[in-house]
């Protein structure tokens, strides 16, 4: 034991911490979820106004992008059928092939 | 002028009835309130009540709350506090203090400090110590608001409160001592 633990303003110190540690013990419960529930059930709702003005946002959303996904499927489907049946294979002849005048004779 | 207010940007939220806002609110600050109650009050019923109490407040303020120089989490405590007050009145052995400077332990009816957990013997402790005294504690170690904001909470200097927050802890001593723990353990 050195000679400062003897001290009384050390004493005095320890004793605050003592204290304190003793306070730090007294811990309460969280709250139960039924408090919490009960609390949220007496919130604010979101107004009749916000509500539909919410719904519509999501309508005119969905149909949007509903609408963009059916104008690009149509778009692949036309342009599918503007090219003639053989095109992969014309693409691969020789025949296909314009070899140009300046080559003959 | 106050520093930001994370609080407040809540509010306009909570008034819209934002069901996300409300319970990030309700999950940050229930336990908070609970804990002031029940330390305040030494009954959880009540604690429990005065949360329920507060947040109505709350939603009924949340459009039209104006800071005043004060944080939301202070003016939200000043009605936790109130409520907490109303409660301690209507009890049969309310004291308007800042009563007795000192408690005699010997005035303590015994069965008031029956050997528990040491939990529970703060928490009796606590219950004994005059009102001011205990919302002095409470605020200011449990609640961890500084000692300017704490003087503010209880409309005092912040003089008086560390007068109050001295006695508070000479009592707490005096009491927890009595209830058996050795010096040395305090």
């Amino acid at each position: 034991m050195t000679l400062d633990k003897l001290t009384p303003e050390k004493m005095t110190l320890d004793e605050e911490a003592q204290l304190d540690a003793l306070l730090a013990s007294h811990a309460i419960e969280p709250p139960s979820r039924a408090l919490f529930e009960s609390i949220i059930a007496s919130a604010p709702q979101p107004s009749i106004g916000r509500q539909l003005l919410a719904w519509l946002n999501f309508r005119v959303a969905s149909i949007g992008l509903a609408t963009a996904m059916a104008g690009a499927l149509c778009v692949s489907i036309w342009t599918t059928l503007l090219l003639p049946d053989n095109a992969d294979e014309l693409a691969n002849s020789a025949e296909s092939v314009d070899f140009g005048q300046d080559w003959i004779g | 002028m106050i520093e930001h207010d994370p609080d407040a940007e809540f509010l306009p939220r909570i008034a819209a009835g934002d069901q996300a806002a409300i319970r990030q609110f309700v999950t940050y600050k229930l336990p908070r309130l609970l804990a002031l109650g029940v330390r305040m009050l030494n009954s959880r019923a009540e604690a429990e009540e005065v949360a329920q109490e507060t947040f109505l407040r709350v939603w009924k303020h949340a459009a039209t709350w104006q800071p005043n120089g004060a944080k939301f989490d202070t003016w939200l405590h000043r009605v936790a506090l109130n409520l907490c007050y109303d409660r301690l009145r209507s009890r049969p052995d309310y004291v308007d203090d800042d009563a007795p400077e000192q408690i005699d332990p010997a005035l303590i009816p015994e069965q008031r400090l029956a050997q528990v957990q040491v939990s529970d013997q703060v928490s009796s402790a606590l219950a004994l110590l005059p009102t001011r005294q205990r919302e002095a504690l409470v605020l200011q170690y449990y609640q961890e608001f500084s000692n300017i904001d704490a003087a503010g909470l209880m409309g005092i200097s912040v003089d008086a409160l560390e007068s109050l927050l001295s006695r508070a802890r000479r009592n707490m001593r005096g009491l927890l001592l009595e209830q058996g723990f050795v010096r040395g353990q305090i």
